[in-house]
């Protein structure tokens, strides 16, 4: 049996697994201490299971625990406080955060108002900050030498602040990382381990090999921030796993869509990874089943998560995330979160009419409907008029909802301003969030230089299903695809991850210069960097127990053309560079990917192409996850049809739609739209002109038939 | 015409002829011959001075009419501004302007009649304001024009931004949108390009410039390529006359690959929907915009505001160029009127009228009203009565290249009128003290450590501090007033890529506007050239004598930000020796640096416009971007803050001492609350004892004139005073 979990802002959610049984669970998550909901969903699975807490565990072969911990911490300001030893000269720069720190995080309609502009409190106060009279260039070579004795000056001013923790990012560190350990040294001479216990020391260069003083301390200082808490925390959790009869490794999934013990996992991988393990699963599932381009698109209670899968492609990574509201150097797989949940509230703008989000009720109070003192009109209020959700059956019935609430919410805020019926106002809404979130996945998918038409839509998540057909006919999308778990289908995904590591350094190569007319030729530097990156994945993967020649490597470059920002990243076509010949591959390679993704008109080869950083992946390559047939269900689909219920569409109004029992369809069974579908956490759509069918492994496609 | 009227007509006048057999009387002969041939076509008068979107067309009735719920038209607004903020991020990715890199770009569709209806709103604002007159112009004049004409997959182009547009270094490039063989609209793109193939100056501003034609390539709009395809023999014409004819050939491209991307993507819209709904949409935006606007106008207190800034440069000599704006608002009605600002020069910083209005609208985009679709209704909103001849509304004989210098000012003294408007009208709008607005910033360029060409601005323009806020203190360094989101980027990638070395770039003390909030604070920039034996640089900015921007209710404006350069006696080695030997006396200020002169060589402080020079590796350049105006009285400011200020080092023991009153143990840091109780009763008191009656006080301030030996340019008093 293997075990995952995804905690979730509102669920905690459980996916088990062994080779012919599956089980899911979905607990409330506990904020207060996640691992309480871990236990109680597994508590659920073990239910589910006939079995105990103890055997089950006992007969677990891996835990993968996709963790929201860190993201709740830096949102509560909960860390420890921090000091940034920094190069003089340079204290403002994370105060400042490239200017537009500000920004970062927020919504594009938050991002227009100069006057509203104000940035978070910061992680570390401009106070606990100092600069260092240091200085390197470029390259490394030292123009300032440092004076330990300042050092240990400084250093006393911070601790006289009461700083419980040390983040070093000097200039250039990533390059020579001589003055940085110094420092490090110094800490450590005067305030050993049972003078300060344990209070992290972060070097930058440690954090990230890469250029940019601000992302690389905001790295650092993220892990410096999370660093005893999640320790804390999660060794508490393997302990109690362990009491309990776990005899495995704790694995943590990684944003990056890998994953590691908890002494590989650096805090800041934790981020996001519950999304990640939704993106990695759909990747692996649209591999299976041959889909090559999918938009994989998760609804929850207040947010909306898109990622973007291409088979064979590399544009699928962010390396300057935004975490909360900090921009960080990480690579992690590329997941936006929108403002569009089930909990987003609707109002009636002047110009640009009737608006949803970013504003949420959250799940406290919640939509009007919940009946917990929320008055906003929000996307789960339409639903529940337009007849889309059933008030008895939300959340397997264990949460009543009340239409005269969402009504009142909606007539009030949006029906009387617009001077329509509450119900009309409710299916603007709904158009309106549909159309949003379209527009959405519209920009994602084409700033990465494709057409959304060529995709399929992945729609999991509780909310998801409900709108699939919705933004799929905003995007001129022909197909959504319903996965099974659906709504546990993160914690699924995490199933199929790898040992993943990724390395990487930023490196300025030129490759060719029109102006000097010369063509790169330090092909050893190039391949120094390449072997050590192989050198470092086989002695951290031996740690895990795997020979040199079980890893796969990947090899990827970013590349610009002189002058221009875009830096590409693209797989690289060769292993080294050996001649003149690897390296016209590899800018070819780069002209190709870039005339794919911006068109040839914008491709001026007539520039230079340099390497920007240089980046290795390395796994241990895994049996990709048995997909389960579902039983099959004798009786036709008409028997898993419930009833009919009156549904609300335009033009026609109020019009009888049939209901389906989704535990009582099984392979092979086909219905046409309009239909909804109901399952215990989630409700499926199958707009008018659509239909919907279920193949042998439990994936519902729904195709667009009327066009 | 038929004969019999031509007849009666011929009687009428009594002087038929028929001198060119065409039947014309004389005078209608001598009308063509006189009016109807014209030389060139320059800008139109009619275009540029009309700044009203053009009244509804029987096509938008049309289109309208087909629109049965209103909802279509907003989601189709919506739709339409993802596809153009992709087309801008893919369009910022790949352009080589360096000013794109950090926003100084904008996306739009413009109606058929030419006003822009839907526009970016990351980057530049000030465009959207701006941008309509360049389509205008192509409809009126080319589009029957036999030899030009507007025929789907046409590409036109411009910069000559007295038919249109921001500034020469901004170039526009459009493609007329067809649908089934009817053009209904247009779709633009503008990137701040820089080299323009100025005569003495390089990077796309002439400071230098006493006449246009020193201002490098005026291109009118003109049509560059049809097919898609640009004319490569236009684009070597072009090319031939700048310094840099790559950056013009990748950026048309890239211009050209962004059009063609929002063109392809609305063409699928028209697809899925129809042209009726797109045309009706962009026509709707315009409409409620403008109606929006003026409803707020509406709601805001009637009265008449006035506020005046002073530049101290002309770009070559040192003067103070008043701009006085005044506001009346009545009912709906907001006029803006330049009466008094100072007459139009020889110098490349005159702006003309369209550019002013940009600037106005750019208030009220990125601080006043800032919900609203950025489009052409905002700035149709207002109503404009600008002096003729004013430096504000330049003719297209004065040399224009820098007229951010004097509308910049504009934009200060008009947000200071607005926020007064709207001071006990909160609801939509943050009364915020000013911005800071102005460029003090490094323009470089030369060959790197890489053997590269590069030229650029540097990104500490998009560091100006914000203004102070009724209830906090302001933003510090966080975005140039007209771009809300913009980025500096990080300085390892820079120094990586550029041989400069930045010493220290960090929030000086006393930059900003102090107050009972304070300003957010800017940095001080200290760049070195290390590297590269082949680099120039230049600043082009004013404030170096006399404070850009005021404060608002008793705040203060930020102080003065002259340049300083240091050129070290030995050059390179010798910084790098005094460096090596640990530099301990650095001072990481200019002022203290040009004090204690720690590095033997000369150091000179200076305006802060020093056109572009080759400079030596080891020569230093230091220079303050400025902070945000105060809010209210200092000596309300929390003793607390000020504390705090002092142990950011956000302001200096004096600034704490003399201004906020603030008494405090200079060993502890710690606050005297007594102390500074009993110090602001002292302070308050004096202020008291410094009354004196209205009329004496103005008889001790009037005077009839500037004061002896200060060179002013402008009217001394309000028109009702002279």
């Amino acid at each position: 049996m293997e075990i995952n979990v995804d905690i979730g802002g509102t669920f905690t959610d459980c996916f088990a697994a062994s080779s012919d049984r599956v089980a899911t669970a979905k607990a409330l998550t506990t904020h207060h201490d996640l691992s309480i909901g871990f236990m109680r969903a597994v508590e659920d699975i073990s239910e589910e299971l006939g079995t105990s807490v103890d055997e089950l565990l006992g007969n677990t072969d891996a835990i993968r625990y996709a963790t929201t911990l860190g993201t709740n911490a830096l949102i509560e300001r909960s860390g420890p406080r921090l000091g940034l030893i920094t190069t003089l000269g340079h204290e403002s720069t994370v105060p400042i955060g490239r200017c537009r720190q500000w920004g970062d995080g927020l919504p594009a309609s938050m991002t227009r108002d100069l006057a509203r502009a104000q940035r978070p409190e910061p992680l570390v106060p401009p106070e606990q900050i100092i600069g260092l009279r240091e200085r390197l260039d470029w390259k490394g070579d030292v123009l300032i030498p440092l004076d330990r004795d300042e050092v240990r000056e400084r250093i006393q001013d911070l601790v006289d602040l009461g700083v419980r923790g040390f983040v070093v990012a000097l200039l250039f560190g990533h390059v020579n990382p001589a003055h940085e350990l110094l420092v490090r040294e110094v800490i450590e001479e005067e305030y050993p381990s049972a003078y300060l216990g344990r209070f992290p020391v972060i070097l930058s260069n440690e954090v990230s090999g890469r250029s940019g003083e601000y992302v690389r301390s905001n790295t650092a200082i993220i892990n410096a921030y999370l660093h005893r808490f999640t320790a804390d925390r999660l060794s508490r959790l393997r302990d109690e796993l362990r009491d309990r009869g776990y005899k495995g490794q704790l694995l943590l999934v990684h944003n990056t869509g890998g994953m590691g013990g908890l002494a590989q996992t650096p805090p800041l991988k934790t981020v996001h990874a519950g999304p990640v393990s939704g993106l990695y699963g759909s990747r692996h599932l649209a591999s299976s089943f041959g889909y090559d381009k999918v938009v994989t698109t998760d609804m929850g209670g207040t947010s909306f998560d898109v990622g973007v899968v291409v088979q064979g492609s590399v544009r699928f990574y962010e390396f300057n995330p935004v975490i909360d509201r900090w921009r960080v150097q990480a690579p992690m797989m590329d997941i936006k979160a929108l403002g569009a949940g089930g909990g987003s509230i609707a109002r009636v703008d002047p110009v640009s009419g009737v608006v949803v989000g970013p504003q949420s009720a959250g799940s406290t109070p919640g939509p009007a409907c919940y009946g917990q003192g929320g008055t906003e009109p929000t996307v789960t209020d339409a639903n529940l008029l337009l007849g889309y959700l059933d008030p008895d059956g939300y959340h397997g019935g264990e949460l009543k909802l009340e239409t005269r609430r969402a009504e009142r919410a909606i007539e009030r805020k949006i029906a009387k301003p617009l001077g329509v019926s509450a119900v009309e106002a409710a299916s603007v809404i709904r158009h309106v969030v549909d159309e949003a979130m379209g527009a959405e996945i519209f920009k994602e998918v084409t700033l990465k230089g494709y057409d959304p038409r060529d995709f399929t839509v992945f729609s999991f998540g509780g909310g998801g299903p409900l709108h699939a057909c919705g933004y799929a006919e905003a995007l001129q999308v022909e197909k959504v695809v319903v996965p099974p778990y659906a709504s546990v289908f993160s914690a699924s995904g995490a199933a199929g991850l790898e040992l993943l590591h990724i390395y990487e350094r930023s490196a300025w190569f030129v490759l060719f210069n029109p102006l000097t007319k010369t063509t790169f030729e330090d092909f050893d530097a190039f391949n120094a960097i390449v072997d050590e990156f192989r050198g470092q994945s086989e002695k951290d993967l031996a740690g895990a127990g795997h020979a040199a020649e079980e890893i796969q490597h990947s090899l990827e470059l970013d590349l610009r053309s002189t002058g221009q920002l875009q830096v590409m990243t693209i797989a690289s076509p060769v292993e080294r560079l050996s001649s003149k010949e690897d390296l016209a591959k590899v800018i070819q390679a780069y002209f190709d990917e870039y005339a794919d993704r911006f068109g040839d008109i914008a491709l001026t080869r007539e520039i230079g192409v340099s390497i920007d950083a240089v980046r290795l992946r390395s796994w241990i390559p895994r049996e990709p996850q048995k997909a389960l047939k579902v039983p099959v269900i004798e009786r036709g689909v008409d028997a898993a049809k419930r009833g009919e219920r009156e549904c609300w569409r335009a033009p026609d109004g109020f019009t009888a739609t049939p209901v389906y029992d989704y535990a009582a369809i099984g392979p092979n069974h086909e219905l046409e739209g309009p239909a909804v579908i109901e399952a215990a956490d989630t409700t499926i759509l199958v707009n008018p002109g659509w239909s919907a069918a279920m193949d042998d492994y439990g994936f519902l496609t729904i195709t667009r038939e009327d066009r | 015409m038929t004969e019999s009227l031509e007849a009666e007509e011929a009687d009428a006048t009594g002087t038929a002829v028929a001198a060119n057999g065409a039947g014309q009387t004389a005078e209608e002969y001598f009308a063509d011959l006189l009016y109807n041939q014209p030389v060139m076509y320059g800008p139109d008068p009619e275009i540029m001075t009309n700044h009203r979107i053009a009244p509804r067309t029987e096509r938008d009735e049309s289109a309208l009419a087909t629109v049965t719920d209103e909802v279509e038209l907003k989601i189709t607004q919506r739709r339409l501004e993802s596809i153009l903020e992709s087309a801008k991020e893919m369009l910022q990715q790949v352009s080589a302007a360096p000013a794109a890199k950090w926003g100084d770009l904008s996306m739009g569709v413009y109606s058929l009649e030419g006003d822009l209806a839907i526009c970016t709103s990351s980057g530049v604002n000030i465009f959207s304001a701006a941008a309509s007159p360049v389509p205008k112009f192509i409809k009126r004049y080319w589009a029957d024009e036999p030899t030009v004409g507007v025929r789907e997959g046409d590409v036109f182009y411009h910069n000559d931004a007295n038919y249109g547009g921001v500034h020469n270094p901004d170039h526009t490039l459009l493609l007329p949108l067809f649908a089934d063989g009817e053009q209904i609209a247009w779709v633009g793109a503008v990137i701040h390009e820089g080299e323009n193939g100025c005569a003495d100056d390089p990077g796309g501003f002439a400071p230098r410039a006493t006449t246009p034609y020193g201002e490098g390539l005026r291109i009118p709009p003109m049509k560059v390529g049809e097919n898609y395809t640009l004319r490569r023999d236009v684009v070597n014409l072009f090319q031939n006359h700048v310094r840099d004819p790559l950056l013009w050939l990748i950026d048309m491209r890239s211009k050209l690959a962004a059009c063609q991307r929002v063109e392809d993507r609305v063409k699928d819209l028209m697809l899925e929907r129809s042209a009726d709904l797109v045309v009706a949409t962009l026509r709707d935006t315009l409409e409620s915009t403008e109606t929006e606007i003026k409803r707020r106008i509406g709601a805001m207190p009637d009265g008449l505001y006035r506020a005046v800034a002073f530049v101290d440069t002309t770009l070559l000599e040192e003067r103070l160029v008043k701009i006085a704006v005044e506001i009346e608002k009545r009912g709906e009605t907001l006029t803006l009127r330049t009466d008094g600002s100072a007459p139009a020069l020889d110098r490349a910083m005159n702006a003309q009228e369209h550019m002013s209005k940009s600037l106005v609208a750019n208030d009220l985009m990125n601080f006043i009203w800032a919900d609203l679709p950025r489009n052409a209704g905002y700035v149709s909103a207002i109503d404009f009565d600008f002096e003729p001849g004013s430096i504000l509304a330049a003719t297209r004989d004065h040399p224009t290249s820098l007229s951010m210098l004097s509308a910049f000012y504009l934009h200060s003294a008009t947000h200071l009128c607005l926020t007064k408007a709207l001071f006990s009208n909160p609801a939509t709008t943050q009364v915020i003290a000013p911005w800071f607005a102005m460029i003090p910033t490094l323009q470089y360029g030369g060959v790197t450590q890489h053997i590269q060409a590069t030229a650029n601005v540097s990104v500490e323009i998009n560091a100006m501090g914000g203004g102070a806020h009724p209830d906090r203190d302001g933003e510090h360094a966080a975005a140039p007033f007209f771009a809300t989101l913009a980025d500096w980027g990080e300085m390892e990638d820079k120094e990586t890529e550029i041989p400069v070395l930045g010493l220290w770039r960090r929030l000086a003390p006393n930059n900003h506007g102090f107050g009972k909030h304070r300003g957010g604070a800017s940095v001080e920039w200290a760049y070195m050239l290390y590297g590269s034996p082949l680099f120039a640089f230049a600043v082009t900015s004013a404030g170096g004598r006399f404070p850009n921007n005021s404060g608002l209710f008793g705040g203060y404006g930020n102080p003065c930000l002259p340049l300083t350069v240091v050129k070290p006696e030995n050059g390179l080695e010798g910084v790098r020796e005094y460096l090596a030997s640990g530099a301990k006396d650095l001072p990481y200020d200019a002022a203290e640096m040009v004090a204690s002169q720690p590095l033997a060589g000369s150091y000179e402080v200076t305006s802060p416009t020093k056109p572009a020079e080759p400079v030596g590796e080891g020569e230093l350049w230091i220079q303050r971007m400025g902070g945000g105006g105060g809010y209210g009285d200092p000596l309300e400011r929390e003793a607390e803050s000020v504390i705090a200020d002092l142990r950011q080092d956000l302001i200096t023991a004096d600034v704490a001492r003399d201004l906020y009153s603030v008494v405090y143990d200079t060993e502890s840091m710690r606050l005297d609350a007594d102390g500074t109780e009993a110090a602001r009763a002292k302070a308050r008191k004096a202020r008291i004892c410094q009354g004196k009656p209205y009329d004496e006080f103005v008889a001790e301030w009037r005077r009839d004139a500037p004061p002896e030996g200060v060179p002013f340019l402008g009217a001394w008093a309000w028109p009702e005073e002279e």
